[in-house]
């Protein structure tokens, strides 16, 4: 069978549609935390096609069953499922989780029993259980597609307008409620509309896998963004995706059913922006942790050498007999002095591999360069990150020593945990907090410094 | 014309074949409540949903090794049974792994692994359909006419009965050995860590018990119908009994009954009933769905008529007490009379009555008739005097409320206006314990606010 | 500085209003007039009925009797004109909206049905953010938050509905020292700008510093009016003491009534 032929494409139009609309409407059923509903009202859906069938038959012998008829039959069974989740929801015992298991083991039994009844019926043979177990796009009509697309698109409609309402509701039902929007009937309009589109989508996917298309888009969706126009956009294209992928698969080969084949690519795009999503994939999460270690492997170094300059400084300073001030040259060299490049002092355990790119990430932002003699030294931006990275490393221990009661060496690890986590916000609030005396800069450090001070002086 | 004999035609047809067919799909049924019963206490009835899916991949995998390692010959039945174990426990696993991601909430998680494997089943089925031989939809949805035809090598036991032996055997040790262990996780996951008991290896062993009795049940119900066997006939139970061994046995019980009624109904009622209708030649209908439909029916029977939880029950509990508490405003509205001394005939009085405390009017008539029944009202020559314990029982009313009326105004600080309608309704609630308490703590009043006489207690 | 028309009249009456779950009351015959531009705490012992007095007096918990009157008007002919903030933990922060998002649905009652949110509402909800100091995380997602600038969200929100009756649960619950001072000092400037604003509260300690007037509540009214006057030890042993056992006695027994007898 060639799959381009006018008709399957019209079939494979119907269902992206259905798919996309299936995204949506499953984005907000999911953020209203309702996604076992479109379970029931699928399960529900059984037999309501079947009921529908037997009175069909009943009132008009082998005549045709058209797929709105079946449709009607589906919705209105489907109606009655919600109906007995919310009744079974008020019996204390059976809350929860029971209250929608019941339901679904119940209309399964209804749908079996009335399913044989159908199959013995003269007319009932076309009407096959398993057409419903495992979805079959190809069987469409042309006019089934035209009314299957038009229903799905009418759904994409009334979400696409009434979002503002019902994101609202999703969120906060409480405030909603106490705005004066009609909570109630909000959720009703989401749960009439989930049942259009399951009992829309029963003939495609069959009705154990409608759900997968209600829950694994919009589960997806949440790995690429978090804002909630585009979070909306990229679950409804991935439904489009997974229905025309699984549509077109299963039309070149006859032996692969469609549902199966639409749920399993879902998963699939689901598997991949699980790894590759823009904002909460896996790549990504690993690619900024990665940086996140790099950056502060970097502040780290630059704390370092700053802390030992400052250090031999000190111990200059100290040997000078009382009265004298360090040499003009050494404190230009020095930590106070304006324009000036440190030579870099390396933490005590830094890995070489680690070191390269730590060098060639601070000399890409301007923090580090290689002096003429080959060595290493801080640019006076570095040093001016420097003395920002080791001021609130201090304000931190300070402010942990003052305000919290640590005890000084125990506030310097604690600093060296949070330094990273704070952003520049808490630094200034900080400054005012602690209201100390910026003279050089940087405020002296609570305790005694444990660094490798020769080295910094030795190389000159 | 009357269904009842044809109905008994058709059961007359019995044979031995009936009878297996029961057997097996009672057997089933019964090792489906013990799981059952303990993942509805946990409030994890989903998960059986869940996994009643997911199974559907471990059965056609493990019939494609079997026929793999048999050359299309037979299949195993040790090899089912591992195959729903792990499938169990991958599930189990991969709903653990992608909570962990944080990113999606926990049944959203449920839907997703769920549906996956399914899907995978239904694709196994199709593309290897003609390595196995099996159908999808007796799988799915079991077909006990067909599995009772499947015996034990060269004897007459259908395999099925065997396999609902051994699930129900499993099943029936794990509840004795790890009963207290069930339990304590069960109840309280968090305080059985605490006791050395492992929570989450009983869940996992709890999922993987789920499964294997799924795939035990798959020939007779089917891998998904039988989530309604893990369901109804424990929540039926629970409704029935608030002990848990009784649950269990309540639902045991349940399961075995719908399968006997089920059997009985498919085969006799449902054609007939049909026939009646005005469609004809309906023979039997699908066992194992009529199996749970009983189940349904005897939830839909619990749900109204159970003792304590039953919505006809808590009909009458209501009507009880609004009936006490006419009766109760009846004797008060005597006592008060009888304090001013004034008679009132018959029917104005329940007129006042009624209107006073808002009571429709039969309902204050059919508690004067109480009252009179009870001998604590004396109705003769159209007047109503109270008797010696009528008079007790409006002198307790009338403290009651004068007592609830101080303490609205002194403890409360109510208006006045406020504290007749409050009275009136908490009257009734008083025992005469909390009385003494009320007048201890308002220090033994002898007037209420407006004051009344409180009557002392009697 | 706004003048509101409604000065005249009380924000808020509370008519011997009861609530009841089910059979049992849990608030008992409330009366009480709010003053107009304070800022006035609810305080109770847990369990005191003090969200449900918030709740009941907006009618999201039906009133067993009783009646609650804002500026005059029945609530759903004012809405507009009072805001209430959910306790924080009643909603999914793991929600995909950005603070900006969650502010602008302060203004959705003024956008009406099916109106898209526009840039009049975006700019006044970026205006309120600012005003809390949120400015800069306008787009970040709510999750991504800390508690307390969860809270000033959810104040945000109540901001950009610019109403003149602000009812608050529990706005202090979890929130840092920090977060509770600048909260604090936006509730102050609010009654200078003539609002009026209701916080259950539950921190006895601080009520003198933070507000102009208190409310004692448990189970019923203890009693009402400034803070001075109203923070008595006789007022506080009768709100927090026991003496109420009986009246949860008997509501309890109005609970579980059928089984009661004299």
């Amino acid at each position: 069978m060639s799959w381009l032929s006018y008709n399957s494409l019209l079939v494979l139009a119907g269902t992206t549609l259905l798919g996309a609309a299936c995204g949506l409407i499953g984005f907000f059923l999911t953020l209203r935390r309702q996604a076992l509903l479109s379970d029931v009202i699928s399960h529900a859906a059984l037999p309501g096609v079947a009921l529908a069938f037997i009175v069909g038959e009943w009132l008009v012998p082998n005549g045709q069953r058209s797929v709105l008829w079946l449709a009607g039959g589906a919705l209105f069974a489907s109606a009655i499922a919600v109906m007995i989740c919310s009744t079974l929801q008020r019996l204390r015992p059976l809350r929860g989780d029971a209250a929608f298991g019941i339901p679904l083991g119940g209309f399964l039994a209804v749908g079996v029993v009335l399913f044989s009844v159908v199959q013995q019926m003269p007319s009932g043979n076309a009407a096959g259980l398993e057409s419903y177990l495992f979805g079959r796009a190809a069987a469409l009509s042309t006019n089934d597609v035209f009314l299957l697309g038009g229903l799905a698109a009418g759904v994409l409609v009334v979400c696409l307008v009434c979002q503002k309402e019902l994101l609202l509701v999703a969120f906060d039902p409480e405030h909603a409620l106490a705005q004066g929007w009609p909570v109630a009937r909000l959720d009703a309009l989401l749960t009439a509309m989930v049942a259009c589109i399951c009992v829309l989508a029963l003939p495609m996917v069959g009705f154990l896998l409608v759900v997968a298309l209600m829950v694994t888009p919009p589960a997806a969706a949440r790995f690429w963004t978090h804002r909630t126009g585009l979070m909306m956009a990229v679950s409804s294209l991935l439904g489009m995706l997974a229905a025309g992928a699984g549509t077109i698969v299963s039309g070149m080969s006859e032996q692969v059913p469609t549902g199966p084949a639409i749920v399993l690519f879902a998963t699939l795009l689901f598997i991949v922006s699980a790894i590759c999503g823009a904002s909460h994939g896996w790549i990504h999460r690993w690619w900024s942790d990665r940086r996140q270690r790099s950056e502060r492997a970097l502040d780290d170094l630059l704390r370092n050498t700053y802390e030992a300059h400052e250090a031999a400084q000190d111990r200059q300073a100290a040997l000078l007999p009382a009265g004298h001030d360090v040499a003009p040259e050494i404190k230009n060299a020095g930590v106070e002095g304006a324009g000036i490049e440190l030579p870099v002092v390396y933490p005590p355990h830094l890995r070489e591999t680690g070191l390269q790119a730590l060098k060639r990430m601070g000399t890409s932002r301007g923090f580090l360069r290689l002096d003429s003699r080959g060595k290493w030294r801080l640019t006076t931006l570095g040093v001016q990150r420097a003395k920002a990275v080791v001021l609130r490393h201090r304000l931190i221990e300070l402010y942990l020593i003052e305000h919290a009661e640590f005890p000084p060496d125990q506030g310097d690890r604690t600093a060296d945990l949070l330094e990273h986590a704070l952003g520049p916000h808490t630094v200034d609030e900080l400054k005012e907090i602690l209201r100390v005396d910026f003279g050089r800069g940087v405020v002296r450090s609570p305790h005694p410094l444990e660094t490798n001070a020769a080295e910094a002086m030795a190389p000159k | 014309m009357s269904i009842f004999p044809q109905m008994i035609e058709q059961l007359s047809t019995w044979c031995l074949i009936d009878t297996w067919m029961v057997v097996m799909a009672a057997l089933v049924a019964m090792a489906c409540a013990i799981p059952g019963c303990f993942l509805l206490l946990r409030r994890q009835s989903l998960l059986a949903d869940g996994v009643s899916h997911a199974a559907l991949p471990g059965i056609v995998g493990a019939f494609l090794v079997s026929a793999w390692l048999t050359h299309g010959s037979g299949w195993n039945f040790v090899l089912l049974l591992v195959g729903a174990a792990v499938t169990g426990v991958v599930a189990s696993v991969l709903i653990e792994f992608l909570q962990r991601l944080r990113t999606i909430h926990a049944d959203t998680a449920l839907g997703v692994v769920f549906t996956t494997l399914f899907a995978l089943g239904l694709l196994m089925l199709r593309l290897f359909a003609d390595k196995i031989h099996l159908d999808p939809s007796c799988i799915v949805f079991g077909n006990l006419e067909i599995a009772v035809v499947e015996t034990w090598g060269d004897s007459s036991l259908p395999i099925g009965v065997l396999a609902g032996l051994v699930t129900l055997g499993l099943n029936l040790a794990c509840l004795l050995l790890f009963y207290k262990e069930l339990m304590a996780a069960t109840f309280d996951p968090t305080f059985a860590e605490s006791q050395g008991i492992p929570a989450s290896r009983v869940q996992l062993l709890l999922a993987v018990l789920a499964s294997i009795t799924i795939v035990g049940a798959f020939q007779t119900v089917g891998s998904l119908l039988v989530l309604g066997m893990l369901v109804i006939p424990p929540a039926t139970a629970r409704l029935l009994t608030n002990s848990l061994p009784r649950m269990i046995a309540l639902s045991m019980a349940i399961g075995g009954l719908s399968a006997v009624l089920g059997h009985a109904l498919a085969i006799a009622a449902v054609g007939p009933l049909l026939d009646m209708a005005g469609i004809a030649g309906i023979e039997a209908v699908s066992t194992s769905g009529m199996m749970t439909l009983v189940a349904c029916l005897g939830l839909i029977v619990a749900m109204l008529f159970a003792p304590e939880n039953g919505a006809f029950s808590r009909m009458i509990q209501n009507f009880r007490m609004q009936l006490r508490i006419a009766e109760e405003d009846l004797l008060a509205v005597l006592y008060r009379l009888e304090e001013s001394d004034k008679p009132v005939r018959t029917d104005q009085l329940i007129t006042l009555v009624a209107s006073s405390s808002g009571q429709p009017h039969w309902r204050v008539w059919a508690a004067s008739r109480q009252l009179i029944r009870r001998g604590q009202v004396d109705g003769r020559d159209g007047v109503f005097h109270l008797t010696e314990s009528g008079r007790m029982g409006g002198q307790r009313i009338v403290r009651s409320h004068r007592l609830w009326e101080t303490f609205l105004a002194q403890r409360l600080g109510l208006r006045p206006e406020q504290w007749h309608e409050g009275a009136s309704r908490a009257e009734h609630f008083i025992t005469p314990a909390l009385r003494d308490e009320l007048a201890q703590e308002l220090e033994t009043p002898d007037q209420d606010p407006q004051g009344r006489t409180i009557p002392p207690e009697r | 500085m706004i003048e509101p028309m409604v000065s005249s009249e009380s924000p808020l009456v509370i008519h011997d209003m009861t609530v009841a779950y089910g059979r049992k009351p849990v608030l008992w015959n409330i009366d009480y007039v709010a003053p107009a531009r304070k800022l006035i705490a609810i305080v109770g012992p847990n369990g005191a009925g003090k969200s449900t007095l918030l709740k009941a007096a907006l009618g999201m918990i039906p009133r067993q009797s009783g009646s609650a009157v804002f500026y005059g008007k029945p609530y759903a002919a004012i809405r507009p004109k009072v805001a209430y903030v959910p306790q924080r933990s009643s909603v999914d922060w793991d929600f995909p909206a950005s603070a900006l998002d969650v502010a602008v649905m302060g203004w959705y009652g003024r956008l009406g049905w099916f109106r898209p949110v526009n840039r009049a509402a975006r700019t006044a909800a970026l205006a309120a953010l600012e005003q809390v100091g949120l400015g800069d995380v306008a787009q970040r997602q709510i999750g991504q938050l800390s508690g307390g600038q969860q809270q000033r969200v959810f104040l945000a929100r109540a901001l950009a509905q610019d109403a003149d009756l602000y009812l608050m649960d529990e706005p202090f619950a979890a929130v840092d020292a920090a977060t509770e001072q600048s909260i604090v000092s936006m509730l102050q400037l609010l009654r200078d700008r003539g609002k009026t604003t209701i916080v259950v509260h539950h921190d006895l300690q601080t009520v003198a510093e933070y507000f102009d007037e208190l409310l004692l509540l448990n189970l019923r009214l203890v009693a009402a009016g400034a803070v001075s006057e109203v923070m008595t030890p006789q007022n506080l042993k009768a709100t927090y003491g026991g003496q109420l056992s009986i009246l949860d006695a008997v509501g309890q027994r109005m609970t579980f009534g059928p089984s009661g007898s004299k």
